[in-house]
């Protein structure tokens, strides 16, 4: 991807912070075996100015009403108390909470992985939906649930309960919770050899001097796949049964001429 | 219907269905052969521009993707779409997450560091030197790290990293 011709294409509000007294958050990231931060932000202490990277207009919305005063969340701890929590968003909860440990456990999904899961949507379906009138206003969005699993993430009972019921119903039907991924060492993987980054993995990692284990390693293509059907069984089996009316009809049409000759 | 048999003619789609047959014949670890069958179906579909279903299908191959590695291919496949899309704040969100996942995705750096470029450039153009800076900073360390990657590409993000004198 040019970066000059995105430049061109591209027209997006900046999702900055501008030095309107809005605090700023630091993000960084540490990837674990190359220790090397991929996010960082500048704060000034005069100007309060800062780059938020990798965080949507929601999460940094709610980064700084977490942050922001102590008087909010003294406001918000009122008005918790105030209402005792319906067993029923308890339960939905820790239904919720029991999916994201097994998910954790099993397969060493994070929550932001998680999270990044249940907000997969196309923005422009859901606005094509909207005008068509197919959608449902009050229905939650997947932002909302996003934020829901993230503030039960946190502890907290979430206020929208339609969502959170939403939300546990689509993670207690998660597929295949309970099975384990094993780990295998070296193998093939199907979607590194579907998909172009850009790179070998194993070219890549020579040349950093960085060990194999983190990730899977590619194999050169054995004779046979376990996963994949070869095409000549595949394909080969339908042209034998397609080529049966065939060898029958020149049979038939050999043997009628074979007669006329005699 | 899986993608594979919408496409093509009759005859295609009759193959197809016997492949998936002889398929379900011989044994494979049907969890993950699904969970890439949606991923392919995904990629069919985003190369299409059909990015709602690539979105669908995507997120079907998250639920039943078990390796995390395997997982990384589809969140930078989900931030390819945003980024096509213009959704450049999820589509870092997904980029990063599938390089926690996965470092060895140099496009992923490279379609990063070209966001940051971008808003660096609107931050001059809205007269904030500073975030643009930082803006410019960030892309220099992501085009760094995709550089390291595969040396011989992104020759413009090279000259460009000598020319604003970030390359070390």
């Amino acid at each position: 991807m040019d970066l000059l011709k995105l430049s061109s294409q591209l027209s997006l509000p900046l999702n900055t912070l501008s030095s309107s007294n809005q605090p700023i958050f630091k993000l960084s990231i540490l990837i674990p075996h190359q220790n090397k931060r991929y996010l960082s932000c500048k704060t000034a202490t005069r100007r309060i100015i800062g780059v938020i990277v990798g965080a949507s207009n929601e999460d940094t919305q709610t980064e700084l009403s977490v942050a922001e005063s102590n008087t909010t969340i003294d406001e918000d701890e009122d008005e918790d108390e105030d209402e005792d929590p319906d067993p029923q968003d308890l339960e939905y909860v820790s239904e919720i909470k029991r999916v994201l440990e097994l998910l954790k456990k099993n397969r060493d999904m994070l929550f932001s992985e998680v999270k990044l899961t249940v907000m997969i949507e196309d923005p422009r379906e859901v606005e094509r939906r909207r005008l068509l009138g197919i959608d449902d206003a009050d229905a939650p969005t997947r932002e909302d649930l996003a934020a829901v699993l993230e503030e039960v993430n946190e502890g907290k009972i979430p206020r929208d309960r339609v969502a959170l019921q939403m939300l546990a119903q689509e993670m207690t039907q998660w597929p295949n919770l309970e099975v384990e991924a094993t780990k295998k060492g070296p193998r093939k993987s199907l979607y590194a050899k579907a998909t172009d980054t850009g790179v070998d993995p194993e070219v890549a990692a020579k040349r950093l001097n960085i060990d194999w284990d983190s990730a899977a390693e590619i194999e050169e293509v054995d004779g046979s796949d376990e996963t994949e059907v070869p095409s000549a069984v595949g394909y080969g089996a339908l042209y034998l049964v397609t080529a049966f009316p065939v060898i029958i009809g020149i049979s038939v049409v050999l043997i009628l001429f074979y007669n006329s000759l005699q | 219907m899986s993608r594979s048999r919408i496409n093509g003619n009759f005859i295609d789609k009759t193959f197809s269905i016997v492949a998936n047959i002889l398929l379900r014949i011989i044994p494979t670890t049907s969890g993950e052969k699904e969970a890439f069958t949606y991923y392919r179906d995904g990629m069919s579909a985003q190369s299409e521009g059909n990015y709602a279903e690539a979105l669908q299908n995507y997120y079907e191959a998250m639920r039943l993707e078990i390796d995390p590695y395997d997982r990384s291919y589809i969140l930078y496949n989900i931030g390819l779409i945003h980024t096509s899309n213009g959704e450049h704040t999820k589509a870092l969100e997904y980029y990063f997450r599938a390089l926690e996942r996965n470092p060895f995705l140099p496009q992923a750096f490279n379609n990063m560091a070209v966001i940051c470029h971008y808003r660096g450039e609107q931050a001059i153009r809205q007269g904030d030197s500073e975030i643009a800076e930082a803006w410019f900073d960030q892309a220099a360390e992501y085009w760094k790290q995709a550089i390291a990657l595969t040396p011989g590409n992104y020759i413009e993000a090279h000259n460009w990293l000598k020319i604003t004198r970030r390359f070390e």
